[in-house]
């Protein structure tokens, strides 16, 4: 009875050392954690969306008028982004006229722009805005379909085409405007050159290589601006690097 | 071989009854039934207990929509709790479980531009009242490779006692939740680098015996 006692004792302790030798305990819990980056383009105007040129002197039509820092812009961009300006007509809209004769329609490139960021010697196929002034171009001289840009659109910043961020130069980063403002700050200048008569054919062009020829347009006899007050809308649009 | 087949088939109880059956009087039987209650009786003697578990809900939605959520980051506190039971003293530790390496599991693509965010855009904070975690507030989650110790380290470390950090002594939650009990806040603050899209990971918490 003993020795059977002993032999239980010895099988308890070989069973207990195996039951100790296995391996380290262990336990594993699990956490799921999805996140949803949604891309963000926000374009801030901080100036008044209304830019008023009212030209009242001999002197205000020779010199033209030109209006610093009319328009800041600010752009704040999780992902690549360009940035293109038109105009939204072909021609500025007569509200009233003041006099019975000249030309009632004014093409948009009469108003030039310039651009605090410096756009130009960018590659590609698209015209780039820098600080010297240039036409704005209207909506079929820009080639804008249905809000589209073409290679004839102005770009303040990036260019045509599809190109990753940082890759080439034809597309912005992502960023803030805080963070980044020579990039993604955009102080526009706007300025008027009737001239007199109002021909305005001394600063700008009516297309690309062309000056500015009021006669050019469709009943527009003779060939300056009927005086009048005139109003256009400009579109700035920020685009996914497109 | 019966007694073999038997021990898949049945339980300890039904075991004893079959061999009392089969083999009543075999010194074979004394042998087998003896080292079996033995066996079975100290398995519930030796054994220890080491586990944890998670409360409320292991999932987690971070929408960023706006640049400040972006810049900011989002913050989701007690988005999980772990509670912890040993009887040994342990490690734990926390890594990410992703398809590749430190980035995320990408689930939609919204735009080209950007790169796939990197697993320690994701940080987490491990709170309790003994303040026994090794890392003091928010850290970059790692991959599960290369995890991050909360408790103790890859090697074997000396007994730490409630109230310090690193504590890894036995105890519960219930009875020592400054110590056995975690509360954990999760930041995530992508910044404006990289790629829009949907993305998960996994989370691994290890609650592992300090050897």
């Amino acid at each position: 009875m003993k020795g059977k006692f002993k032999f239980l004792l010895v099988a308890a302790l070989a069973a207990c050392s195996v039951l100790s030798a296995q391996t380290a305990l262990e336990d594993e819990e699990y956490s799921y954690v999805t996140m949803d980056l949604q891309g963000v383009l926000d374009l801030t105007m901080t100036t008044s969306p209304q830019v008023d040129f009212s030209f009242k002197t001999i002197q205000d039509y020779q010199n033209g008028i030109i209006k610093f820092n009319a328009v800041q812009l600010e752009v704040d961009a999780t992902v690549a982004w360009d940035l293109y300006v038109y105009a939204a007509a072909d021609l500025w809209t007569q509200v009233e006229s003041f006099s019975t004769n000249g030309a009632a329609n004014l093409p948009p490139e009469i108003l030039m722009i310039s651009s605090s960021v410096d756009n130009t010697g960018v590659d590609g196929a698209a015209i780039e805005v820098g600080p010297a002034l240039q036409s704005l171009r209207g909506t079929t001289n820009a080639g804008i379909v249905a809000g589209a840009p073409a290679a004839a659109t102005q770009f303040l910043a990036g260019n045509l085409g599809t190109v990753e961020a940082g890759v080439a130069t034809d597309a912005e980063a992502p960023g803030t405007a805080s963070g980044n403002p020579s990039t993604h700050k955009f102080r526009m200048n706007y300025a008027l050159y009737p001239g007199v008569p109002a021909t305005f054919n001394n600063h700008g062009e009516m297309y690309a290589g062309a000056a500015l020829d009021l006669s050019l347009l469709a009943g527009n006899t003779p060939d300056y601006a009927q005086a009048g007050y005139y109003y256009m809308e400009v579109v700035y649009s920020l685009v996914e690097d497109l | 071989m019966t007694c073999f087949i038997a021990s898949h088939l049945f339980d300890y109880k039904n075991y004893y009854i079959l061999l009392t059956v089969k083999f009543r009087y075999h010194p074979l039987y004394l042998f087998v039934l003896s080292l079996f209650v033995i066996t079975g009786g100290l398995h519930q003697l030796c054994a220890q207990n080491l586990s944890f578990e998670l409360k409320v809900s292991p999932s987690v939605n971070m929408v960023f929509n706006t640049i400040e959520k972006y810049q900011n980051g989002l913050v989701q506190y007690n988005f999980s709790q772990l509670n912890i039971d040993a009887d040994m003293t342990w490690d734990l530790y926390v890594g990410a479980n992703t398809s590749t390496q430190d980035e995320w599991d990408e689930d939609m693509r919204y735009s080209n531009s950007g790169a796939t965010p990197d697993v320690s855009i994701l940080q987490l904070r491990f709170r309790n009242a003994g303040a026994t975690s090794q890392e003091n507030g928010f850290f970059p989650l790692q991959d599960i490779n290369n995890p991050v110790y909360i408790i103790g380290s890859a090697a074997l470390n000396p007994e730490i006692a409630c109230g310090n950090v690193g504590a890894n002594a036995a105890g519960d939650y219930i009875t020592s939740p400054g110590c056995h009990q975690f509360n954990l806040d999760m930041l995530i603050k992508p910044g404006l680098t990289y790629r829009p899209g949907l993305y998960k990971l996994e989370i691994v918490f290890t609650l592992v015996e300090n050897l």
